[in-house]
């Protein structure tokens, strides 16, 4: 948060408890064509990311996981996968419409049993101290008005010897990357968002919002001041994603 | 991230493509839901994790807990369990090792052994039922001669290298010989150690 009572959507600064009703504006715009518009804007590489994620969370049946911000719910899918019958995947999200897709999509693909939705604020999650073996959030936390409260939170339910991950955009390495990645994402970007969602805004907010994100260093200092221990990032496809990891020691 | 990472996002799309063939396949494959197989691949020195589940079978690079059943075996031995399942056969190959449980192991074989493609079902929707029913058996007897074929090819190449032009030994005579090799490799061991002692031995003497 930049000023007091207003904090950043995009380069646009806005009251703060404005912020969470524009970003649930942008998602309710964007959800159906959503999973589409990851595949396009991302070339499907967001698979390999979260692929990536999912591996760094040492998952092992009957683990608890609690996913928020959690979409369509491509993490949570494969939560489900490994925990098991004997696990637990809290699938969750701000967004009402959001969840419903994620919902709808996990119950066409047979994950029932192990998965229970709740629509959650990660800035005040609604479940008892250490109760999960594992947080993660997917793309969800850099349009989160509080992002030390939300990292607070995620330390609170967290069991002791718990993980918690990040998995987010963040700021490329290298000069001739950040600016075919700010050609890419302020030109191009838009524009598909107008041809397939017919919503420039949006995209142009997503653009923007990962500018305004923390690094990736900033971000583990932030995950330190929550009490998070033996933090560490991994940049994917050179720093333009970041998988950020901390323990409840 | 490498192309590592991508070489095993493609394996898990094809070993899934394969499984979702047979319905059926798929269906026996989700009971073993929370289970962890891990697949040790002899030379390569690499092992991968299946998870299956009720959409998919995940392959994870890395697995920070104890897999449910281990299988070890060469990629030569790995590719047998996409050939049918022969009468009378267990379904794990000969020269796999398998360690953890066993049942597990032996109903995972099975299952991958007894995947059959529903040509049938595949090919309604762009031929109609009734050619796809006609071209659904002729794929299944085409299938069933190559592998008839095959391993009749496969029969007749060995015993003319192995016993006609002696070119190649039999296994019999492969693991004697493997076992010989063992036994130098022991005792070279103790003759280094036994050196090593009197080396020691003269060292303090002097």
């Amino acid at each position: 948060m930049s000023e007091k009572g207003t904090t950043h959507f995009g380069y646009e600064q806005v009251k703060t408890e404005e912020k969470a009703e524009r970003v649930r504006a942008v998602f309710d715009s964007v959800a159906t064509k959503y999973d589409l518009m990851n595949d396009l804007m991302s070339l499907g590489i967001h698979r390999l990311w979260k692929r990536y994620a999912v591996e760094l969370a040492g998952l092992r049946p009957g683990h608890k996981v609690l996913d928020l911000a959690s979409g369509t719910g491509d993490l949570a899918a494969r939560y489900s996968g490994i925990v098991g019958p004997d696990g637990l995947v809290t699938m969750t999200d701000i967004n009402a419409a959001m969840l419903d897709q994620g919902r709808a999509r996990m119950a066409d693909r047979g994950l029932i049993g192990n998965v229970e939705y709740v629509q959650v604020n990660a800035e005040a999650i609604p479940f008892e101290d250490g109760t999960y073996d594992c947080v993660t959030i997917g793309f969800g936390l850099r349009n989160v008005t509080n992002k030390q409260k939300a990292l607070d939170e995620m330390f609170r339910v967290l069991k002791p010897g718990g993980r918690a991950l990040i998995l987010e955009f963040s700021h490329p390495r290298g000069e001739p990357l950040k600016w075919a990645y700010d050609a890419y994402s302020f030109n191009l970007l838009p524009l598909i968002g107008k041809l397939v969602t017919n919503d420039e805004d949006s995209y142009r907010y997503l653009a923007e919002s990962i500018r305004m994100h923390p690094d990736q260093e900033a971000l583990r200092d932030m995950m330190q001041q929550s009490g998070f221990e033996r933090c560490d990032y991994h940049n994917l496809t050179g720093g333009i994603v970041a998988v950020h990891r901390g323990y409840k020691l | 991230m490498s192309l590592s990472d991508l070489a095993y996002a493609g394996l898990e799309t094809a070993i899934n493509q394969h499984i979702a063939s047979d319905p059926g396949a798929k269906a026996k494959l989700a009971k073993l839901h929370g289970k962890i197989i891990a697949i040790e691949i002899l030379g390569m020195g690499q092992t991968i994790y299946l998870a299956p589940g009720p959409d998919l079978t995940q392959l994870l690079a890395s697995y920070e807990g104890e897999a449910d059943c281990i299988l070890k075996a060469t990629p030569f031995t790995l590719a047998h369990l996409r050939q049918p399942l022969s009468e009378g056969k267990t379904a794990l190959p000969e020269d796999m090792q398998v360690s953890g449980d066993t049942e597990l192991a032996a109903e995972f074989c099975t299952i991958l052994r007894q995947i059959k493609v529903d040509w049938e079902a595949y090919l309604t929707p762009y031929t109609g039922s009734l050619i796809a029913g006609e071209l659904g058996k002729a794929i299944d007897f085409a299938a069933y001669w190559r592998d008839h074929m095959i391993s009749t090819l496969n029969q007749e190449v060995r015993e003319f290298l192995q016993e006609d032009a002696s070119m190649l030994p039999e296994r019999h005579e492969i693991a004697s010989f493997g076992n010989g090799v063992l036994q130098v490799e022991q005792r070279v061991e103790q003759l280094a150690a036994r050196i090593e002692k009197l080396q020691k031995q003269k060292g303090s003497d002097n």
